[in-house]
């Protein structure tokens, strides 16, 4: 069997729901023409480098396969007639794939460890939002404790406002 | 007698210039004129300059006059010298350039690596050609295909207002 890939660009608008749908078919589709699912990579919304259809952002998706051609066409059929879908491309990775089991093992230990690490970026992404909303609510308590702290900021130049602020701090 | 002893003396130094069978006859016919012309060289003419030995004598010869002015044993050595020269110049500004996949290759070419690709385009999002980039042939076809493909997928722009 021969290994493709195919990269394909999701309109930025469509909801989490909406993809996942749209990865269920495509995967059921693939299963039904007789081809070896591997593996999805969910790359993410990225900037386009240029405009398509007048989208700046796009959801980027890599579908892994193994397959000895019908699969391809329909494919690729169905992604030209899914309206969401901005482009695709697929190409082939392995001319000859002998240890199919072995492929699909190795495939789905490496989604496994992709998924792994995004999860752990959310995570820290949402760790990070997370003290920086922190910071931020401290700083207006901070503001709202002491309202003459704002004005002292701007101000910090002049000489003869400064006294009095810093005592009523 | 010197005058025809000097002429003797040039076509054979010109002889060994020559392949063999070039002028065998012409020269022969000098030998002969030499030969005739004897003490009386000086006499002639038209051939005075010969009798100085110059080169410029040879100029009645005809069409070989100019080759030899200008191709001379002297002149050829130093055209070779120049050219060895040149070349010499030529490889002290260029650097020998090793394709960096060839010299590490757990680095593939991937056409879904923006970051990787633009190593190998310009600003304006041109392909950098090979004689500049350092690549070998394989890997510069490599690269190519990458960025072709990185193209369609809107990963890196197919030109971009530069400058």
């Amino acid at each position: 069997m021969r290994e493709y890939e195919t990269t394909f660009i999701v309109q930025p608008e469509i909801s989490d729901e909406g993809r996942e749908a749209m990865l269920q078919k495509l995967d059921a589709l693939i299963e039904k023409q007789g081809a070896v699912r591997l593996a999805v990579d969910d790359v993410g919304k990225r900037k386009l480098a240029y405009e398509i259809q007048k989208f700046q952002k796009g959801h980027y998706y890599t579908l892994q396969y193994l397959d000895r051609g019908p699969a391809v066409k329909e494919l690729e059929r169905t992604l030209r007639l899914e309206e969401s879908v901005l482009r695709f491309l697929t190409v082939m990775v392995n001319q000859e794939v002998t240890d199919i089991e072995g492929r699909k093992a190795a495939a789905a230990e490496e989604e496994r460890l992709r998924k792994q690490r995004a999860a752990e970026r959310a995570a820290r992404e949402a760790e990070e939002e997370r003290a920086r909303e922190q910071a931020e609510r401290e700083a207006r308590a901070a503001t709202s404790a002491a309202p003459f702290a704002n004005a002292v900021d701007p101000d910090d130049v002049e000489s003869d406002e400064e006294p009095p602020d810093e005592d009523e701090e | 007698m010197t005058n025809g002893g000097g002429g003797d003396e040039r076509d054979r130094e010109r002889g060994g210039d020559r392949p063999p069978f070039a002028d065998r006859g012409e020269r022969g016919g000098f030998g002969d004129r030499g030969g005739f012309g004897g003490g009386d060289r000086g006499g002639y003419g038209e051939r005075g300059g010969f009798g100085g030995g110059e080169r410029g004598g040879y100029g009645e010869r005809g069409g070989y006059a100019d080759r030899e002015r200008s191709y001379g044993p002297k002149a050829r050595l130093r055209a070779k010298a120049r050219k060895k020269a040149r070349k010499a110049a030529k490889r002290m500004f260029t650097r020998r350039k090793i394709c960096r996949f060839c010299a590490d290759t757990n680095i593939g070419i991937d056409y879904k690596d923006p970051k990787a690709l633009k190593f190998f385009v310009s600003e304006t999002g041109k392909l950098i050609p090979r004689r500049i980039s350092g690549n070998c042939a394989r890997h510069q076809r490599a690269v190519t295909v990458a960025v072709k493909r990185a193209r369609q997928l809107a990963l890196i722009p197919f030109a971009s207002v530069g400058i």
